[in-house]
């Protein structure tokens, strides 16, 4: 059994609106192992992009995060701004959803990236430079040598991807925090970044979170998976199993609305009813319960527990039994 | 009975010139499109960015007039109506957009929105008529008449889009262009749209040109499938023909890359992406458009574009397919 890596426990997000207090992450506990890459999937207002966000000490100023991350030894959540700053730049690194705001329009891509080297490993311009230009052939920008002295602008949505990652996992962090990755691109190239994602992380050894709201591109990358809705775990599991057999009715509803091209070419699709939850009071039942097909009268009144049903398995719902 | 067609239909824009006193330049972005539709049927149109898929489906409804070609509405050119029978037709012919809430007016109550088309279209009809309109195109996309009050700032995505496609509705029209109206919306949201999309088609005997990156989205609404690469279509199916077995690579690259919720499947595809990048529409290739990613290019199919050529009841633009 090895340590963890990273482990969350009661994770709470809230953002001051108008005097009103909004939950957006609601008492969330999770680990990460060294080296594996996790899913966060869940819908738009779930909380999924919040957990990073607090992980990584970049909140909105009306946002607070409560309960505790140890990653490394150290409270994330408790850190002084100087020593996160020191966490971030070597063990802990992010990706976004859209790469061209990620990058600074102003400096040379080769540059951008030698930046985080100089800074947090030391190293000599000349030095630092030429890792850059050798991260930047690694995940297979052409040209690197000539890229690298490129502007932002002059790379494509994909490209500019890339350059992100080459330039989160030059330190060689320990997780690297991906939001949404691969949302912004087409499909063939979302499967040319999932590919290199999976490739480096492996090599470099660095586990990933990975939020996102595709499963297919959870089912392509993740060990496990997290399903969140209206901040908080519904399921969380291996992704076969989970896969295969999800035991949560938000998880069923979710995978059985998610077109297949494998599925028999029926016209109709199966769907949720409702809408996703989005800020709001919180619920004093079951955040799902007003969507779900099976609600019971437990479920407006009682929270479910995320109970333990099988190996690494656990799922908050009043209908779902023990192991 | 055909409703719309089109003969070797091409569109283009006029581009600023290279230097700041040359002229502008003309940049074609559909070449050569033959399509016919008839009403209750469903044509899918599928392609990555770029590929011209949009500006095709604002060229059907002439809100872009061709470069070349024709677009025949009911048999008669679009561009020969005068401007008065244009905008009478206007009413047979609606689009909805992608971003559901930027295509609304902030400022408008909802029941404004919904019967300001009918002040064009049926200008004889009174306020109240115009309401009663107004609540029956809500009802018929599931929303109750009490919106009609309501502001689109109140309204979630899938909500908005409902709207929008209520005030595609409020005309009766014969023909829909929907350019990507499920990419915004969250999963469950997406399958409640798309069922909607079909049940109105059925109930009235809609045509839809249903635009959309996502493949498996198109193979649960269309009848037939379009693929578009680079401003050509490289191939043209009934439904279940292509999805069976697509002829043209870039067909099959596009199927092979799409993730779906699967990890087994998923896994046995790592690593399996195609490299490369599309050439810019600014700069495009002298042979086949997908000459430099096909993993079974030849030389003939960088010097020497391949022509759709009709296989039975498909159609394929390729050099290298066997009938």
């Amino acid at each position: 059994m090895t340590a963890n890596l990273l482990e969350v426990r009661d994770l709470s997000v809230s953002f001051r609106l108008a005097g009103a207090e909004m939950t957006a992450v609601d008492g969330v506990s999770f680990d990460v192992r060294p080296g594996e890459v996790l899913g966060i999937v869940g819908e738009s207002g779930s909380g999924k992009s919040q957990i990073l966000f607090s992980l990584m000490g970049l909140l909105a100023a009306n946002g607070t995060a409560r309960g505790q991350a140890m990653f490394q030894g150290q409270n994330l959540l408790a850190l002084a701004p100087r020593a996160l700053d020191r966490v971030r730049g070597v063990s802990l690194s992010m990706i976004f959803q859209d790469p061209m705001t990620s990058l600074n329009p102003y400096k040379r891509v080769g540059d951008q990236l030698a930046e985080g080297l100089r800074v947090h490993k030391g190293m000599t311009r000349a030095v630092a430079r030429a890792a850059a230009v050798r991260m930047l052939d690694r995940v297979r920008i052409p040209d690197a040598a000539i890229r690298a002295g490129r502007y932002p602008h002059e790379f494509s949505g994909g490209m500019r991807q890339r350059v992100m990652i080459a330039m989160s996992l030059l330190v060689r962090p320990a997780l690297l925090l991906a939001d949404e990755p691969t949302t912004a691109l087409d499909v063939t190239i979302q499967a040319q970044v999932l590919d290199l994602l999976a490739d480096l992380g492996r090599e470099i050894g660095t586990a990933i979170i990975l939020v996102t709201h595709d499963l297919g591109v959870v089912a392509r990358l993740c060990d496990r998976v997290i399903v969140l809705y209206g901040g908080r775990i519904m399921e969380e599991g291996p992704a076969d199993p989970l896969f295969t057999d999800p035991r949560h009715p938000y998880a069923r509803g979710l995978l059985q609305a998610t077109p297949r091209l494998t599925d028999p070419p029926t016209r109709r699709l199966n769907t949720i009813a409702g809408t996703p939850r989005s800020g709001g009071a919180t619920l004093p039942g079951c955040p799902f319960a007003p969507r779900c097909p099976s609600r019971i009268s437990v479920c407006d009144t009682t929270r479910p527990a995320l109970t333990e049903t099988g190996p690494q398995r656990r799922v908050a719902c009043h209908l779902v039994g023990g192991p | 009975m055909t409703l719309l067609q089109t003969r070797n239909l091409d569109v283009g824009y006029r581009i600023a010139g290279s230097g700041l006193l040359s002229r502008p330049r003309h940049l074609a972005i559909v070449h050569n499109v033959n399509l016919s539709l008839a009403a209750g049927r469903t044509l899918g149109i599928v392609g990555e960015s770029g590929c011209g898929k949009s500006t095709l489906g604002r060229a059907l409804l002439r809100l872009i007039a061709p470069t070349a070609g024709q677009v025949l509405w009911d048999g008669a050119d679009m561009a020969a109506m005068s401007a008065q029978t244009l905008r009478r037709r206007r009413s047979d012919l609606q689009i909805i957009f992608q971003d559901p809430v930027a295509a609304l007016d902030p400022r408008m109550t909802l029941g404004r929105i919904l019967s300001r088309p009918l002040v064009t279209f049926e200008p004889g009809l009174s306020r109240a008529n115009r309401a009663a309109r107004a609540a029956e195109a809500l009802h018929q996309v599931g929303l109750s008449a009490d919106f009609a009050a309501r502001y689109p700032h109140e309204l979630s995505g899938g909500q908005a889009q409902r709207i929008g496609i209520a005030r595609a509705l409020i005309g009766k029209p014969r023909l829909i262009v929907c350019d990507e109206p499920v990419s915004a919306l969250d999963v469950s949201i997406q399958a409640q749209v798309v069922n909607l999309l079909m049940d109105l088609q059925d109930s009235m005997g809609l045509a839809l040109v249903f635009i959309s990156h996502n493949l498996s989205v198109v193979r649960h609404i269309s009848h037939e499938v379009m693929v578009m690469c680079l401003g050509r279509v490289v191939e043209h199916a009934p439904r279940d023909a292509f999805y069976a077995r697509p002829l043209h690579p870039y067909s099959r690259a596009l199927m092979q890359a799409v993730p779906e919720p699967d990890p087994a499947r998923e896994r046995s595809r790592a690593g399996q992406s195609l490299p490369g990048e599309l050439p810019s529409a600014l700069n495009p290739p002298a042979g086949c458009v997908f000459a430099s990613r096909c993993p079974g290019v030849q030389p003939r199919c960088r010097t020497e574009r391949p022509e759709l050529r009709s296989f039975g009841t498909r159609h394929a633009a390729c050099h290298f397919i066997e009938a």
